[in-house]
């Protein structure tokens, strides 16, 4: 018993020696106690104990493991010189006052920021300032820094590949879908915040309903707020005299655009006009479709405008507009909002065309083109709208007006024989749409009406060719009105029935005539060289009227799992059509029914999969059994049968987005089979093609695969992403009445890396390869592209940007003969406070020709484009 | 009955006069750090979500105020409100009274005090691990507090035993902390050595007539005990309810506080309030900050 109590008076001792107190009191100068002192014991490498002076100035720690030597006991205050005191600890109760000498410690200080992105729910925001670059100038340019944010060369705003539904300032929505006028404006520094709202719902009403749309929000700086503000652009260059006929010798720009953004009230009025790119009416595009008018006239003739090359400027143009904007917020939930502009555009430029048809006997016809067209024309548009968004009720009305007049000159140059093509139009458009529902109880009423009002008075097209002269004209009127109503009713939590009920009644009225082909007096030789049947035509006239009417009835149900993981929504609806056109009529029952599918695994991960059959009927335009001229050597006549059509399509995609993490990647599938009861055939006699419908069954499929994934890396201010997608199809045409298989396959790839290594230095690489296949019978093309375009930053100093840019493109135009083509473009811009110069150099490597060749199936199409030769452009913006 | 009416409404028309908020300064900062505070959870539909906001510390030696402050510009104050209420945000002055911990908070519809005393965390220093944070060396420290364990990161260079909520005690400014199970986290983004006066709102339950803006306006709170505070959280946003239909609990707004004020918020939602409280429409899944 003795040793083990003298063990355990050893142990206790030996405890009770590792453990040092310590205490003291800590004074200042004046022998006043200073409290918050924090005092630490250390030894070289780590705390061993710690502790903080009472008000009174007192401390007290206790050292637990004594080490043996020196130990270090540091007293710190933020007010007072940091002492210390070095100590041997032998395991006793130490008593250690200290006096401390005031001096403010200097903190590093930590500039406060904004968080780069920060998430509310389904709210992402982006504090703009975090993602700009030092050249970046306007609100544009900032958004294409933001992960996951793309910005098309057109102004089209996309997240995650999914086009915006919305864009509001301030949460008011000013433009609608002409948001250019926006983000192209809108200095970047007068944005704080650009909030991504995914599961967007435009109506508070159907804030209990899945959504997958997406809309940005733009919160402004206080300075730009309550007063006017804007920005004055000029620039101007001289032509060199060798860019051609009829082409400006001069490119300016003139801009004004001025804005003004209250709690209440926001405007933006600007007005532009140039013939140095689409400077002007590029502000214009609206995004959200409508830009134009299409009328039943001019969707059958076009105009003749020769497409465009996929890079490289190749359009001579003038365009002008001018626009009033304007929005009222009437009460917290009401605005009425006015959008007026007006643009001219006209443009020309230089193609030259080689087409190999399929014609009959398995024999190619080659046709060779060269054409200057030249379009122009007047868009007046306005718009007046009015809303009111409450979770209770949604009224929204939308009043249109637009008028378009064209005018189109398309002359073309074959056999060393010149054929003149002209074209002149004008449309109108009125529009009214009305959209009202309403919370009644726990179930929601919806209606909604629209009456679209389409007028083509005047189109004329006259062609000379070979001394021949002839015309054809057109008019058309179409009255389309739509009225819906559905009833939701929430059945339980968890179930939804929808009864859609619509009414569609529509009024058509077209009217066309091709005016015989008259010999003009030295037309003589050249009518031996080229016999023109078409021409020969004697009058031929089409004149039809009719109506539609299609009232259905789609019943829908929803269900959502108790989680509300899990969402299916099945629709069956049912549609009676009833058509009438002259002696034509049809009257049938369709049945289309559709499904579709979401899991959301967590906010950032969203598997999406839809289903859906549908039959479709054609129109009153496969009715026009008379020919009709839509070029110089083209006729299309339709099949006098109303076309029928079946389309399955399938789809499924996966989403994951990690923003916090600035990661995001979507992959996708789809596939489609379609049968139509109608099928397009060509016949082509010497270089006229003419087209008509054969009335046989027709089938076709298609399946692609998709991925795309972006990655930003913000410590390395680095923005990777990656795009592919792989399709294969197949479908039929026909040469001559002889049915004819055609099989595609096609696979792309892109990539984009930009960087900024050092602060003055910013690096954008993109590259993209694209390989097409496409065969007939024994019939097999290939075609392949390698697309890379960069461009180079540097910023010598904070104000000044120099970059240069370039593309280079190798394109198959033939089995074995490839075409390389490179485009250098440089700029200079030197920012002042308010004063933007910037100095342009476009095609420095002054190349003249894009080349490129598509199929369609079993056609060849071969462009050479004339480009824009070397431009100087020199520019200034004042911001107002 | 008529004329006791109107002795009534005077007299409560007096004592609203007469009992104004009030606001002592109780000292004046050495510094100010601000930080970001995070908290993953999910919302009304099960879905995973990131809430932040931004709080401000106020330090003053052993006294300091931490409270929901976002100065930056293009946030409104009706969002930051609302973020408030949707993260359960306190303002809380650590050392006031001294040795205690006043907190105020808004649980709809009414503002609540409670009072606790300021328990010491015991530490578990690791000086081994350092991380750099804003330029700051800092040492890494592990405690069990209020029923959570906490990671947090100090710096010696700061002298202050201050921290974001309620966490401090080490010998060096906290400029990171996180819970082991990765559901909050304060950040530092700022930090200023800068002079200003940390306040303490008193509230008043009275009843304020305002013929400007709005016909009447209450400023009602209620005094509670902090451990019975916690079980009434604990009752109220643990309900299953709680998410989908955040005001559950509470009486008609409109009934009970006589209007229902509509303010603009993010993206053109609006934001109600009632007795000067956000109500919130939707919340996410209660994260307590606290277990006991």
């Amino acid at each position: 018993m003795r040793p083990i109590l003298t063990l355990l008076s050893v142990v206790v001792s030996l405890s009770a020696m590792a453990q040092t107190t310590i205490s003291g009191t800590v004074t200042n100068l004046q022998h006043q106690p200073v409290g918050d002192v924090i005092v630490r014991v250390t030894d070289e490498k780590q705390t061993l104990a710690f502790s903080t002076t009472n008000a009174q100035g007192a401390y007290r720690l206790m050292v637990k493991d004594t080490p043996k030597g020196e130990t270090l006991i540091r007293f710190s205050h933020i007010s007072y010189e940091v002492e210390e005191v070095k100590v041997a600890l032998d395991g006793k109760p130490q008593v250690k006052d200290m006096l401390l000498v005031p001096k403010t410690i200097a903190l590093k200080e930590v500039k406060v920021r904004a968080t780069p992105l920060t998430q509310m729910g389904d709210t992402l925001n982006h504090n703009l300032a975090s993602f700009l670059g030092k050249g970046d100038v306007s609100l544009e340019d900032g958004l294409k820094r933001l992960p996951g944010v793309e910005v098309a060369k057109s102004g089209a705003i996309s997240y995650m590949g999914k086009p915006i539904s919305a864009f509001n300032i301030e949460g008011l929505n000013l433009l609608g879908g002409k948001y250019n006028l926006a983000t192209r404006n809108i200095p970047a520094d007068y944005v704080t915040q650009v909030q991504v709202i995914r599961n967007y719902h435009e109506r508070k009403v159907d804030e209990d309903k899945p959504s997958d749309a997406v809309a940005m929000n733009i919160k402004l700086a206080k300075k730009a707020k309550m007063k006017p503000f804007g920005q004055e652009e000029a620039g101007f260059t001289p032509i060199p005299s060798s860019s051609g006929e009829g082409h400006d010798h001069w490119q300016a720009i003139l801009g004004l655009t001025g804005m003004l953004f209250t709690e209440g009230f926001q405007t933006i009025c600007s007005g532009k006009l140039g013939n140095y790119k689409d400077y002007a009416n590029s502000d214009l595009t609206d995004h959200f479709g409508g830009s134009g008018i299409s009328t039943r006239a001019t969707s059958l003739f076009g105009g003749f405008d020769g497409g465009r090359p996929p890079q490289g400027e190749y359009l001579y143009q003038r365009n002008a507009m001018g626009t009033v904007n304007g929005i009222q917020k009437l009460d917290s939930i009401s605005t009425f909002r006015v959008n007026a502009d007006y643009s001219y555009h006209r443009a020309t430029h230089d193609i030259a065309t080689a087409t190999t048809y399929l014609a009959e006997g398995d024999q190619h016809v080659m046709v060779s083109e060269q054409t200057s067209p030249l379009s122009s024309y007047h868009l007046p548009s306005l718009q007046v709208n009015y809303r009111s968004n409450a979770r209770q009720q949604y009224v929204w009305d939308m009043l249109t007006m637009k008028a378009k007049f064209e005018h189109n000159e398309g002359d073309v140059h074959y056999n060393n024989v010149w054929a003149e093509q002209r074209r002149k139009t004008t449309s109108l458009e009125v529009a009214n749409s009305l959209n009202f529902s309403r919370r009644v109880g726990g179930h929601t009423v919806h209606f909604n009406s629209d009456v679209h009002f389409l007028r083509t008075p005047f189109l004329c097209l006259s062609f000379a060719d070979s001394g021949e002269e002839w015309s054809q004209t057109a008019q058309s009127t179409s009255l389309t009105t739509e009225h819906r109503t559905s009833f939701d009713l929430h059945l339980t939590k968890k179930f939804t029935l929808n009864l859609p009920v619509s009414l569609v009644a529509n009024y058509d009225f077209i009217e066309t005539v091709l005016c015989a082909a008259i010999p003009s007096q030295q037309s003589q030789q050249q009518q031996q060289s080229h016999q023109q049947q078409s021409h020969q035509q004697q009058n031929a006239h089409n004149r039809l009227q009719g109506t539609t009417f299609i009232p259905s009835f789609s019943p829908g149900f929803e269900w959502r799992n108790a989680s509300r993981r899990l969402y299916t929504l099945l629709s069956f609806p049912f549609s009676f059509r009833l058509m009438h056109y002259g002696s034509t009529s049809l009257s049938k029952f369709y049945l289309n029914p559709s499904a579709s599918l979401s899991y959301t695994f967590s906010a950032n991960s969203k598997l999406s999969a839809s289903s859906s059959l549908r039959y479709g009927t054609g129109d009153m335009l496969d009715l026009l059994t008379a020919p009709m001229q839509t070029s110089y050597r083209s006729t299309r006549t339709a099949s006098g049968v109303i076309g029928e059509s079946r389309n399955w399509a399938s789809s499924v995609d996966w989403k994951l987005q990690v923003p916090l993490h600035y990661f995001t990647l979507n992959l996708g599938a789809s596939h489609s089979e379609g049968k139509r009861n109608t099928l397009t055939s060509q016949s082509v006699s010497g270089i006229d093609v003419s087209t008509s419908s054969l009335f046989c069954d027709t089938h076709s499929r298609s399946t692609s695969f998709s991925l795309s994934s972006s990655k930003n890396i913000p410590s390395l201010f680095a923005k990777f992403g990656i795009k592919g997608n792989y399709s294969f199809g197949d479908g039929e045409q026909a040469v001559d009445g002889n049915v004819i298989q055609n099989h595609h396959r096609g696979c792309s790839l892109s990539g984009h890396v930009g960087i900024t290594p050092v602060s003055w230095l910013e690096m954008d690489v993109d590259i993209s390869h694209d390989w097409q296949h496409s065969s007939y019978e024994a019939t097999r093309n290939t075609l392949t592209s390698l697309t890379h375009s960069g461009s180079l930053h540097v910023f010598p100093i904070s104000s000044l940007d120099i970059s240069v840019n370039y593309d280079h493109v190798r394109r198959q135009i033939t089995t074995d003969r490839y075409k390389h083509m490179s485009l250098f473009n440089a700029s200079a811009q030197y920012k002042l406070k308010r004063l933007i110069l910037r100095l342009e150099l476009d095609n420095l490597l002054n190349q003249r020709h894009y080349a490129y060749t598509v199929f369609d199936g079993i056609n060849t199409y071969s462009y050479d484009y004339g480009l824009c030769g070397r431009t100087t452009f020199i520019k200034a913006t004042f911001k107002l | 009955m008529k004329k006791l009416n109107i002795i009534l409404a005077f007299l409560l028309t007096v004592s609203a006069q007469a009992q104004p908020q009030e606001k002592d300064t109780l000292a004046v900062s050495d510094f100010i750090a601000t930080y970001i505070y995070q908290c993953h959870t999910q919302d009304a539909d099960g879905k995973d979500v990131t809430d932040s906001i931004q709080l401000s510390l106020q330090v003053s030696g052993n006294l300091w105020k931490c409270s929901p402050d976002d100065k930056s510009e293009g946030v409104i104050a009706n969002d930051q409100a609302y973020q408030e209420a949707l993260m359960h945000v306190p303002t809380l002055w650590m050392g006031y009274p001294e040795g205690c911990i006043t907190s105020h908070e808004t649980l709809f519809p009414y503002i609540y005090e409670t009072q606790e005393v300021r328990q010491p965390i015991s530490w578990d220093i690791a000086s081994t691990d350092t991380l750099t944070i804003e330029g700051y060396l800092c040492h890494r420290a592990t405690a069990t507090y209020k029923g959570k364990v906490w990671v947090a990161w100090y710096t010696e260079d700061i002298p202050s035993s201050a921290g974001p909520w309620k966490l401090g005690g080490l010998p060096g400014l906290i400029l990171r902390a996180e819970d082991r199970e990765g559901i909050h986290s304060f950040t530092l983004n700022g930090l200023l050595q800068e002079q200003q006066p940390i306040v303490f709102q008193h509230y008043r339950s009275a009843l304020a007539f305002n013929q400007g803006t709005f016909t009447r306006q209450r400023f009602d709170f209620q005094k509670m005990e902090h451990g019975k505070f916690l079980k009434f959280k604990k009752k109220i946003f643990g309900n299953k309810l709680y998410p989908q239909h955040p005001n559950f609990y509470a009486p008609n707004a409109l009934g009970t506080f006589g209007s229902v004020e509509h303010w603009q918020g993010t993206g053109g939602r609006t934001i109600q309030r009632a007795n000067g409280v956000v109500m919130l429409d939707k919340a996410h899944v209660y994260q307590p900050l606290e277990l006991k």
